[in-house]
């Protein structure tokens, strides 16, 4: 429906009705920002509507709308790093540091865990929250990434493998 | 969790297999999926209303709207002017002279690299319009001139044989 320029808008509220909610937390997950989840996305939908002529079926619809929500995040993250200056960027490290021991309350634990994943280098923050939070298939996340499964299982090792370091050095068990 | 990711987790990373995930996404306001598809919806009817406007005009009428730029047609006029002077000049025998050891794609290959330096004043100061009595009586400006009226006359065998 989303292909026939007849029924694009119909398909659209369709695909709204199935991925809104899926779309927003997987650019909110990368962009860490309300204001900037809302740009990306809007952008990202415009982008589906006016290249739903090229969508041929070979991978799923969702599979397509995430590559164009991972693409379009990915960019806007580029372009926001070159804006930021570095005493505007959170020392995120330090702050996970800041106070703690063992014996730390769920919600400070949670807290530690999105600092430990927002720490990660930005195509392993990719892959580990395909993973984890979209609870994505390699082979999916291949498709959207297109990337290689091999690459994405080393991607997403390393990335557990930092969380679950800083996590051990801050005895949290 | 799924069950296989979950093993996974538990294979590479026990500690973080153990924690509860977090509800990292802020809950969004109550109109907010009601909004964003009225504003994609409506940039998108404004994309695409644009790229019809754009795309209105035949394929061969962005090719001639080319020369309205100034640049480039500065640079359509010089190169209009050298392909018209060779033509003219191409068989008197003095050219023949001059061009005899040249090919036609060193020939074209000298004009793409000189076109930005080629003016009219030294094509006259060079003589070589003086040798052929059409341009005996031209001033710079009427030279242009001339030749500009010339290659709007040519029809398409003309561009062809000179191309």
């Amino acid at each position: 429906m989303l292909c026939d320029p007849l029924r694009r808008e119909e398909g659209f509220r369709q695909m709204m009705d199935l991925y809104q909610e899926k779309l927003y937390s997987l650019i909110f997950r990368m962009t860490r920002s309300v204001d900037d989840t809302q740009d990306v996305l809007q952008e990202t939908l415009v982008k589906v509507l006016l290249n739903a002529d090229r969508f041929k079926g070979n991978s799923s619809l969702y599979t397509w709308v995430y590559r164009i929500a991972v693409n379009e995040s990915i960019t806007f993250l580029k372009k926001r790093k070159r804006r930021m200056t570095s005493e505007l960027e959170p020392d995120i490290h330090g702050q996970a540091d800041q106070g703690l021991a063992a014996g730390l309350s769920e919600k400070e634990v949670q807290v530690v865990l999105k600092e430990a994943i927002e720490m990660l280098p930005e195509k392993q923050r990719i892959v580990f929250n395909l993973r984890y939070f979209e609870e994505m298939g390699y082979q999916q996340m291949s498709d959207v990434l297109e990337t290689s499964v091999g690459s994405l299982k080393a991607s997403y090792h390393h990335a557990v493998k930092k969380i679950e370091n800083h996590l051990q050095s801050l005895q949290i068990s | 969790m799924k069950e296989e990711i979950k093993k996974e987790l538990e294979e590479i990373a026990p500690r973080l297999a153990r924690l509860q995930r977090p509800e990292d996404v802020p809950p969004v306001e109550g109109s907010y999926f009601h909004n964003l598809r009225v504003d994609v919806l409506q940039a998108y009817r404004e994309r695409k209303n644009t790229a019809v406007e754009e795309a209105k005009g035949p394929a061969w009428w962005s090719f001639l709207s080319l020369p309205r730029r100034p640049a480039m047609a500065l640079a359509f006029a010089s190169l209009a002017m050298l392909v018209v002077t060779l033509f003219w000049l191409w068989p008197a025998p003095p050219q023949e002279d001059a061009f005899a050891e040249l090919k036609m794609e060193e020939i074209y290959s000298y004009i793409e690299d000189n076109i930005d330096d080629f003016e009219v004043e030294l094509l006259m100061q060079s003589g070589l319009t003086s040798q052929n009595s059409l341009f005996q009586d031209l001033e710079e400006d009427g030279l242009e001139d001339y030749l500009l009226d010339e290659i709007q006359e040519w029809d398409e065998d003309e561009w062809e044989d000179i191309l």
